[in-house]
């Protein structure tokens, strides 16, 4: 796979295989990035900026990782840290910007879809975070299960059975 | 249509949330993340740590080979006295002629083990040498069979002979009267033997 490798130093070898692989990846990987960070943060530019770091992170440690397969589930683990710590970070940032949102609503219909959505995210939210990850990966991009249980390393039957328990959850919550 | 009652509302739900997530990234992200890699260095393998790796792994084969032959403590280092006199570990110990003379192959009845497998290799012998040696007398059946208080004693006196020379006397008269108590003097006394007269016998008797 490092065929092409280039030289430089004696101690440290460029290759260009290498940013070749990353950028095939990088195509694939960065709208599900922005995605899981975006359910995290609820912010588009925070979405992409956290998006962003996740992505150059892989991008240093890429040549670490030995396995290409699990990129996309190295990615979205790293994701959802960072987008945790940021949002642990800027909390306040984020209930302004939910007040702001309702505010904004022009007309009842509106606000009543918008009401529904931060109802949403609020039960969401108030979700462990096993039982939330599985939730968002499995409304993005059309997941199945074992997409699921790939992306996140676990077997389809624990998948199986968080979603139930978070549907369960959500129901209760939002009924 | 006879179906759980959950099932409408969680594909409800289902359809919320994926249409909560539904969102895409500004067109500008793209462009932005790969301007950001651009400026980052090229990712590389790193050397360095396999340079480590083989090198550790060289040096420490290298300290095997170095440490091989002089593995086993001289006798003289484990009693203290000089090494000087012992010598290096690449410079043999003379031997002594006593110890050189004993028959190699020496095995102890009913230990079950041959020589060659069983001994202590020769005090002040490298290890590697005494490998060889064994490597040479496996095949060779012992010469000499002894007990096994006895072997353990004949290599005693084969380690003591190693380290130091021995001083070969005869044994004092008074040393063996100590150690064995006074010589039983037996008597015996003259016997005198008379020699054997027939008894005349007379005409008629029938006796």
């Amino acid at each position: 796979m490092h065929e092409q490798a280039e030289r430089v130093g004696g101690l440290f070898v460029v290759t260009d295989d290498l940013e070749r692989e990353f950028e095939a990846r990088l195509v694939e990987s960065s709208r599900l990035a922005f995605r899981i960070a975006y359910s995290v943060l609820r912010h588009r530019q925070d979405a992409e900026d956290v998006a962003q770091e996740s992505l150059v992170r892989a991008y240093r440690k890429f040549s670490r990782l030995r396995d290409l397969t699990r990129f996309r589930a190295w990615i979205v683990r790293l994701t959802w840290r960072l987008a945790l710590d940021r949002r642990r970070a800027d909390r306040r940032r984020l209930a302004r910007e939910l007040v702001h949102a309702q505010m904004a609503a022009p007309d009842s219909h509106e606000s009543e879809a918008r009401d529904r959505a931060v109802e949403l995210w609020a039960a969401i939210d108030a979700l462990p975070e096993k039982l939330r990850l599985v939730v968002v990966l499995a409304s993005l991009e059309g997941h199945d299960i074992g997409a699921v249980a790939r992306l996140l390393g676990v077997p389809q039957g624990t998948v199986k059975s968080r979603l139930f328990t978070a549907r369960k959850r959500l129901k209760e919550l939002l009924v | 249509m006879t179906g759980s009652p959950l099932e409408p509302r969680d594909i409800d739900w289902d359809r919320e949330i994926d249409a909560a997530l539904a969102v895409e990234p500004s067109h500008q992200f793209l462009g932005r993340l790969r301007a950001r890699i651009a400026g980052e260095p090229r990712p590389v393998l790193r050397r360095l740590p396999l340079i480590l790796f083989a090198g550790g792994g060289v040096l420490a084969a290298l300290l095997f080979a170095l440490r091989l032959p002089g593995t086993a403590p001289a006798p003289a280092e484990r009693s203290g006295t000089s090494p000087a006199a012992i010598g290096t570990a690449t410079q043999p110990v003379p031997v002594p002629h006593a110890a050189a003379a004993v028959p190699a192959p020496v095995a102890a009845i009913g230990s079950g083990v041959s020589p060659a497998t069983s001994g202590v290799p020769p005090a002040g012998m490298p290890r590697a040498r005494a490998q060889n040696r064994r490597h040479r007398l496996a095949p060779t059946e012992p010469e000499v069979l002894i007990s096994y208080s006895e072997q353990r004693a004949l290599q005693g006196l084969l380690r003591t002979a190693a380290r130091e020379p021995l001083k070969i006397s005869h044994a004092p008269f008074d040393a063996v009267q100590d150690s064995e108590g006074p010589p039983r003097v037996i008597v015996v006394p003259a016997i005198a033997i008379a020699p054997l007269v027939p008894e005349p016998v007379e005409e008629g008797d029938s006796k």
